[in-house]
């Protein structure tokens, strides 16, 4: 009797940790739900979504969602799973991460929010995560956003997922998610971990710069965070030097480093040595014609404008590695500019 | 370094014995035990579904050890009448098509097996909630050479959707479920299970964009309840229509959807004006027109709703039976519109040769296959007691204090009545209308003669067909088979317990508009041997007495 | 007995904790972990003249036999044009250049062979594919974005023996961004290597279908054997059926010989009606049966000939090219 009586017990404490195998999503909807709003605006002909999403950070109605087409109007619509209607306004958009930033007209009372913190996720690969969003505008009545579930497939480099402005810094990484985000109306979204915090925003629909494929990313907690708080001071003019750096050209690379890269014919032209100066940093280290260049200072480069833009990011160094390609074989070559005593 | 390869041929067998003793996770691996285990069990009824040709196909699901098998009407609207149908134990079998839903996007086709077949256990998808777990199987881009379907797994990503028909079509989803499972060409009419692999509804629709036809996290299914409603209609055989409610609705933004206009097809029993507020409908909230279509999409004509308005101040319950919404000719127009559309562009569907026994299949208008119609006729009066022999007459009477009170005689060519109401006669051959007594009551007696010819298999009407099941007069009615008969200009329905067979309510109208005539049979004795029906009770709120008894029954067969 | 409820009540929630505490760990971490010392990053150089959308693609690649130098990767960014350059990045940080050495078109997957060894990668472990259920756990690698950071998206087996036998099928998002990775099961056992592939080896189909929730693996049973073939060189292609048979829907017309008048000792009006071991009786299946071959594979037929009786004989398989031209 005592026996079968703790089976029992036991099974049943196994079957409850069991039903939390399922998904929790009934447990945190009521918290989650209510601080997703759709976003209604401009558009709706000729291909173009006229709605999105978008979610609370304040109580007194501030609202982070994605700049678009949509926001190309006075007025905005927000509708709450709930189906009240808000009316918003636009109150700055970032340039770096492509947001809006939008303040709701709240009759009174405070809206359920998500709170933004300044520090990476600390959700790591493999975790269970939800998206929740407008997608498809498929929640066209006053009922709940769609909602997919996933894991947080990893990080990637900011810049190689979008071409956001490059002058973000490369360590800055997004989610990337094992659900497709990349859909209409699906950015403004959330991307909430199983317990229902918040980690990231469902970006614009872009494709990867490295696999060309449909990314399904989420800008991450801390740079929303970063975002908002540059968006709540008061606008910087920004000074003109910021705009001075230009890609050397053939000739000068010839000057500094002693070689010639290929013709750029095209974008994609590959980076091969067309010439290498007599007497120059580049002879010394050993580089010669039709090496094809295929990293830069740790950074690959597939084309000459790319092998360009990494030279001009490095153009104050004094030394330059360069991987070429000889042969089939990988050389290392290291330029040094600073004659040996 | 010979034998490298080897060292790697070698893990291939040893694989999964040098993880056996590591540790791992217990409440993971416990769930992925299940899963597997729902895999195997929702694997046998799912089918693959082919256009005779092998050209074009999707997927189904048993929903019977007979072999009945629901799909799309989508998928099946290229095959014709005939499909061929491929189980995931290898096996091709032949299936002949059996009702369809254009409207809905449902089919239902017949597999043909010399022993019984697997099938889906359903779930309840009334109760299911936006985050549970589901698994869809099917036969995405053909890729089951070998039938053996492919299964994704995924959560519900929302419930009680609405998809709006696309243009030129009636097909509309309403009420749908939403899941992030992968669903792709190829998955339509596939079933979609609960994490206990219970059935929960038929895939059939995704949302596609900027990629083409590929799965980007966005499939519907069609409800489970609403097939499971559907399910007996489409056995009829018949191509079933969609409802109306005989009145339409307009959202406001400030109150719910007022009453914007009542068409003659209301039910005339039903208590709706102009201007009414609808407040709930089948025991739901309605805030909008949309939600009103969600719900009336998923009820197959005939079905009675409840509902509350508020007119001015006053808040009034009544019920609706649904109506078609369409005549038979707007649903012939409407398939041969989507079959086209189905089909390969440039190509004309083609009316493929049906190669079956008539027992198999019969073509009639308005019918997908009108062989079944025929067998579930059969069935319904087959297991019914109050079957009568061809010519043969009842005779109830009621005697009071020694004296003949009442007496009640149906034949096959009169029924005639004598009581304290009066003495009335109703033909069954009238010269111009029939016979509207007795007074008030809708045409009682021309009902009764309806019914004893249904009941008897007499010729003498338009046509009988049976049409499904139905609630018992109300939204939590008992289920009924039904069988429809028409006979100029009249309709009556008789509802058969489907839980015994029995006859068990009538219900008839004398033509459209006129209020109809409801009654529930009550008082079962036995005579000669098999239960009858002593009396009944009004049930269409008529002036006319509420109920009726018989002391004795006599029957002349 | 009230002590007793209370001991069986602590007994029960220790069991909800210790279930927890094991749930606290990440299954799919855990598997990715295992696999780590075999994962590589590829980079393609492209040619100018290549069709391909980037100049540079990143794909991730499986060290298959450390000792020799031999990575499998998938086709993805190889085929058709091979690439100017490859370079390999490998778990100790060494970048290197790789040769490409043998293409099998059937299976979408490409053999590398780098110059300096791997160091040994013990402890990865193929599953048997055979005992692989529609059902279990899979969990997708790639790392062609970062190689230290591999990214992990997850799913089901959605069934096995797809494409003829050559591959499983999972739902678990598989794309450019993990072609050429392990599907690894729960126990970090490697199920397959993740290809594009698609029923009619339509590459671009294939890529196409990417995240759609219908990916593909080819297990170890499939290419383990050819890895030698792969290394000497030799390409490989789907075997072709070289006959032509008689008209009518494949799901219920017999595989009937019409065409060529003798090939290997068939002729017309024979019915194949065996292939492989496996029973035929329509070309449907004659063609699933079929998908297991590749090119130049001698196969066993079961034959019932016009005259009557039935025969067994080997037939040669060729692929698309070589066909033999029919009249």
């Amino acid at each position: 009797m005592w026996c079968r009586a703790t089976m029992l017990l036991v099974v049943c404490g196994l079957l409850a940790s069991f039903a939390q195998a399922q998904t929790n999503w009934r447990e945190i909807s009521p918290d989650v739900g209510p601080r997703i709003v759709k976003v209604y605006g401009a558009g709706g002909g000729g291909g173009l979504e006229n709605y999105q999403t978008g979610f609370f950070i304040s109580a007194e109605g501030r609202v982070l969602t994605v700049n678009s087409p949509v926001l190309d109007t006075d007025e905005v619509t927000l509708v709450t799973e709930e189906g009240n209607r808000l009316t918003a306004r636009v109150v700055r958009t970032d340039p770096l991460l492509g947001l809006a930033l939008l303040q709701a007209e709240l009759s009174g009372g405070i809206a359920p929010h998500f709170e933004l913190k300044s520090e990476f996720s600390p959700a790591q690969p493999g975790d269970d995560v939800f998206a929740v969003s407008n997608l498809f505008n498929v929640a066209t009545g006053p009922e709940a956003l769609s909602v997919q579930r996933g894991v947080l497939a990893g990080k990637a480099p900011l810049e190689l997922v979008s071409p956001f402005d490059p002058t973000v810094k490369r360590e800055q990484a997004v989610l990337l998610v094992d659900v497709v985000t990349s859909n209409p109306g699906a950015a403004g979204g959330v991307i909430v971990s199983s317990r229902g915090e918040l980690l990231g925003m469902i970006g614009p629909e872009r494709r990867s710069r490295v696999t060309g494929a449909w990314h399904n990313y989420a800008l991450p907690t801390n740079l929303l965070a970063d975002a908002v708080t540059r968006l709540e001071q008061p606008p910087v003019i920004p000074t003109s030097e910021d705009s001075a750096a230009q890609r050397p050209d053939a000739a000068q690379l010839a000057r500094r480093w002693g070689f010639w890269l290929a013709p750029e014919i095209s974008s994609r032209t590959p980076a091969y040595i067309d010439d290498v100066v007599p007497g120059s940093a580049a002879e010394l280290a050993g580089l010669q014609p039709d090496d094809l260049v295929v990293f830069v200072a740790e950074t690959s480069t597939a084309s000459v404008a790319e092998a360009l833009a990494v030279l001009t990011s490095q153009r104050e160094a004094e030394q330059m590695a360069l991987l070429v390609e000889r042969n089939g074989e990988l050389v290392r070559i290291t330029l040094n500019l600073t004659k040996p005593e | 370094m010979k034998g490298a390869v080897g060292y790697w041929l070698l893990a291939v067998g040893l694989g999964a014995a040098s993880f056996a003793g590591s540790e791992l996770p217990a409440q993971p691996l416990a769930s992925e035990a299940e899963r597997i285990a729902t895999a195997a069990r929702i694997t046998p009824a799912t089918i693959a579904i082919f256009e005779p040709s092998g050209e074009s196909g999707g997927s189904g699901v048993l929903v019977s050890p007979e072999g009945l098998a629901l799909t799309n009407f989508h998928v099946v609207a290229p095959c014709g009448a005939q499909m061929k149908v491929g189980l995931p134990d290898g096996r091709l079998l032949d299936a002949v098509i059996v009702g369809i839903d254009p409207g809905g996007d449902l089919a239902l086709i017949k597999v043909f097996a010399d022993a019984p077949l697997p099938s889906a256990t359903w779930g309840d998808s009334d109760t299911v909630q936006v985050g549970d777990e589901v698994f869809v199987a099917g036969n995405p881009f053909l890729l089951a050479e070998d039938f053996q379907p492919s299964i994704s797994h995924g959560i519900l990503s929302g419930i009680h959707r609405y998809q709006y028909p696309a243009a030129d079509s009636l097909l509309e989803y309403t009420d749908c479920l939403q899941t992030d499972a992968a669903i792709n060409p190829g998955n339509s009419g596939g079933p979609l299970y609960s994490a206990a692999g219970e059935l929960l509804g038929i895939n059939g629709r995704a949302s596609f964009e900027k990629r083409g036809r590929v799965n980007v996290g966005i499939g519907y299914a069609i409800s489970g309840r609403q097939a499971q409603r559907y399910l007996s209609h489409l056995a009829s055989g018949r191509i079933v229509d969609h409802a109306t409610l005989g009145f339409t609705v307009q959202s406001t933004s400030w109150r719910r959807p007022i009453v914007s206009a009542v068409s003659e097809e209301l039910d005339p029993a039903t208590d709706v004006q102009l201007g009414d507020e609808l407040l709930t409908l089948a025991g739901r909230e309605v805030v909008s027109a949309n939600d009103v279509q969600n719900i009336v999409g998923t009820y197959p004509p005939g079905w009675p709703l409840p509902l509350k308005v508020r007119r001015g101040q006053e808040l009034r319950e009544t019920t609706v039976k649904l109506q078609p919404a369409h005549t038979t000719a707007q649903l012939a127009e409407a398939i041969k519109k989507m079959t086209a559309a189905e089909a390969p562009p440039g190509e004309q569907p083609k009316e493929a040769k049906v190669e079956l026994p008539a027992e198999w299949f019969a073509k009639q208008a308005g019918f997908a296959n009108y062989a079944f119609n025929l067998r579930e006729r059969k069935r319904v009066l087959e297991r019914c007691e109050q079957k009568l022999k061809p010519g043969s007459a009842l005779h109830f009477t009621l005697s009071e204090d020694g004296e003949l009170a009442t007496s009640l005689k149906i034949s096959s060519d009169r029924v005639e009545y004598r009581g304290p109401a009066g003495e009335f006669t109703a033909e069954a051959t009238f010269a111009d209308r029939p016979s509207s007594a007795p007074p008030s009551s809708g045409g009682l007696l021309m009902a009764l003669w309806c019914a004893h010819q249904v009941l008897s298999g007499g010729d003498k009407l338009d046509s009988v067909e049976y049409l499904g099941e139905l609630p018992l007069f109300e939204f939590e009615g008992a289920e009924c088979d039904v069988l429809r008969a028409e006979h100029r200009g009249m309709v009556a329905e008789l509802y058969f317990a489907e839980l015994t067979g029995e006859w068990v309510a009538l219900e008839f109208s004398l033509s459209a508009g006129i209020r109809p005539c409801r009654i529930e049979l009550t008082d079962f004795h036995e005579v000669n041997g098999r239960q009858w029906p002593h009396g009944w009770r009004d049930r269409s709120g008529r002036a006319m007495d509420g109920s009726q008894h018989f002391e004795h029954l006599d029957i002349q067969e | 007995m009230l002590l007793n409820i209370r001991v069986l009540r602590s007994i029960a929630l220790l069991a909800v904790a210790v279930t927890r505490l094991f749930a606290a760990e990440n299954v799919a971490r855990e598997a990715v972990e295992r696999v780590r010392p075999v994962l590589v990053q590829l980079r393609y150089v492209a040619s100018e003249q290549q069709a391909l959308a980037k100049s540079t693609v990143v794909a991730t690649g499986v060290i298959v036999q450390p000792e020799q130098g031999l990575i499998l990767t998938s086709t993805y960014g190889l085929v058709p044009d091979p690439p100017l350059a490859i370079t390999v990045l490998d778990a100790t940080g060494q970048t290197q250049a790789a040769k490409l050495l043998g293409v099998d078109h059937h299976r979408q997957l490409v053999l590398l062979s780098c110059a300096t060894p791997f160091p040994p990668t013990a402890g990865v472990s193929f599953a048997n594919a055979r005992e692989v259920r529609p059902g279990q756990a899979t969990i997708a690698v790639g790392c062609v974005f970062e190689l230290d950071q591999p990214t992990i998206s997850t799913g089901i087996v959605s069934a096995v023996n797809r494409l003829g036998g050559i591959a499983m099928q999972t739902d678990a998002a598989v794309s450019p961004t993990n072609y050429g990775g392990p599907l690894l099961g729960s126990r970090g056992e490697v199920l397959g290597i993740l290809t594009p592939l698609s029923p009619e080896n339509d590459m671009r189909a294939a890529v196409e279908w990417y995240d759609s929730g219908i990916g593909f693996a080819v297990p170890a049973e499939q290419f383990l054997p050819r890895i030698s073939q792969l290394q000497a060189g030799k390409n490989i292609h789907a075997a072709q059926w070289p006959l032509k048979m008689a008209k009518g829907s494949p799901l219920s017309t017999p595989a009937v010989i019409t065409e060529p008048a003798e090939l290997q000792g068939l002729g017309i009006g024979d019915e194949i009606i065996g292939i492989g071991g496996r029973r035929v009786s329509s070309q449907w299946q004659l063609h699933a049966a079929l998908g297991a071959y590749d090119a130049g594979q001698s196969v066993p037929i079961a034959v019932r000939r016009k005259t009557g009786g039935e025969e067994s004989l080997m037939l040669e398989l060729t692929d698309a090219e070589t066909k033999p031209a029919t009249e």
